[in-house]
């Protein structure tokens, strides 16, 4: 069999994880770090109800450019994220199976789970997980969510975390992910190469320091500001919590813009991330509110 | 034969023009009024390389009563002579 080109891969995973009982949706269309940041993981995960949902996140990581110059590093990567609320008995087996899906013959492979705890603390979340080498390539996190936004999870979920670009490679048997087929006779570099060199000459270069910690503080007193206005807001059950945490998303994509500029010293750094981190878990604990007013 | 649902309809429109040698991008991750604001439509459309694509891009309009709705976005040039 020949392997999926790198669009057919993510059908073929979408439509696997559709069969399962996910809702597929879109990425988000703001600029996130990672598939974890989205409010379909981040607000969906707290509270008693059950959700299933996969999607791919572009993941921005300015830190992480390379000017399109390394095979394997990107600023811009893509993420399958999948969430399956609680986690069902046979995850395990439920994600081996998506990996043959897309053409991996699992006993030709060398396959391992590593013990890799992973933790956000500007999000306050944390997880007990592994990360899953494949021939000694990390392709998958896989998580469950203990904490997010402060608060203990009810119902731990799964998070399967896909690298689509390593697992592309992996699969077509590249070097350089540059060189995966995007689609037939379109190259990734064809697609993204621009993107990557582009993005790396501003996030390094040219970004406006003054003008992005001014943004940072712009974001987080809207946030502020709005987490504020809610003891005194009457219907409680339309609050806008959805726009708080755009704002707090626009807060973390600038705190990393500054971080890939080398704005920011150690000993702000701490302090940095403890903004950002105090209003994720006051929109976390309103979403909970929300939902115990509405029960 | 039941109609499809939302994700199945995505999919089978995603499908049909990968078959047809559009490349299927996810939709830009940053807040755009329409697919056509997306780098994929705005630059691509541009100068001599031909190119087909095809991408869902949610599409915000913060002064309508639904302020989010999702649009489909396709994308050849030159445009085919079918069309």
């Amino acid at each position: 069999m020949t392997a999926p080109t790198f669009q057919e891969m993510i059908f073929r995973l979408k439509h696997y994880w559709s069969d399962r009982g996910c809702i597929i949706t879109e990425p988000y269309d703001m600029e996130l770090g990672a598939g974890t940041m989205s409010p379909e993981t981040f607000l969906r995960v707290l509270g008693p109800d059950p959700y299933r949902v996969a999607y791919v996140q572009p993941s921005r990581r300015p830190a992480d450019g390379r000017y399109g110059e390394n095979p394997n590093r990107l600023y811009k990567h893509q993420q399958l994220q999948v969430i399956l609320k609680p986690s069902p008995a046979d995850v395990l087996d439920q994600y081996l199976g998506s990996l043959e899906a897309i053409g991996i013959e699992l006993r030709k492979h060398d396959i391992k789970f590593e013990e890799d705890n992973w933790e956000a603390p500007t999000l306050g979340a944390w997880g007990i997980g592994w990360q899953v080498m494949l021939d000694g390539l990390e392709i998958t996190q896989f998580t469950y969510f203990q904490q997010c936004g402060g608060i203990d999870l009810d119902l731990v979920p799964a998070e399967i975390t896909y690298g689509l670009e390593r697992l592309a490679s992996f699969l077509q048997n590249k070097d350089s992910l540059y060189d995966v087929e995007w689609t037939k006779g379109v190259l990734y570099k064809d697609v993204r190469f621009k993107d990557e060199q582009q993005s790396s000459v501003y996030n390094f270069e040219l970004a406006d320091v003054q003008m992005l910690w001014k943004l940072f503080d712009l974001h987080e007193a809207e946030c502020r500001r709005l987490l504020d206005l809610h003891a005194k807001y009457e219907d409680k059950t339309r609050f806008p919590i959805l726009p708080a945490y755009e704002q707090v998303l626009k807060c973390s994509n600038t705190f990393n813009l500054l971080d890939a500029r080398g704005a920011i010293s150690v000993t702000e750094r701490v302090g940095v991330i403890g903004r950002v981190r105090k209003l994720a878990v006051g929109v976390a604990q309103l979403w909970n509110a929300q939902w115990e007013s509405a029960a | 034969m039941s109609a499809p649902t939302f994700q199945e309809m995505i999919f089978r429109l995603k499908h049909y023009w990968s078959d047809r040698s559009c490349i299927i991008t996810e939709p830009y991750d940053i807040e755009l009024g329409a697919g056509t604001m997306s780098p994929e439509t705005f630059l691509r459309v541009l100068g001599p390389d031909p190119y087909r694509v095809a991408y869902v891009q949610p599409s915000r309009r913060p002064a309508r009563i639904i302020e989010e709705h999702v649009e489909r976005r396709l994308r050849t040039a030159p445009m085919l002579e079918s069309l």
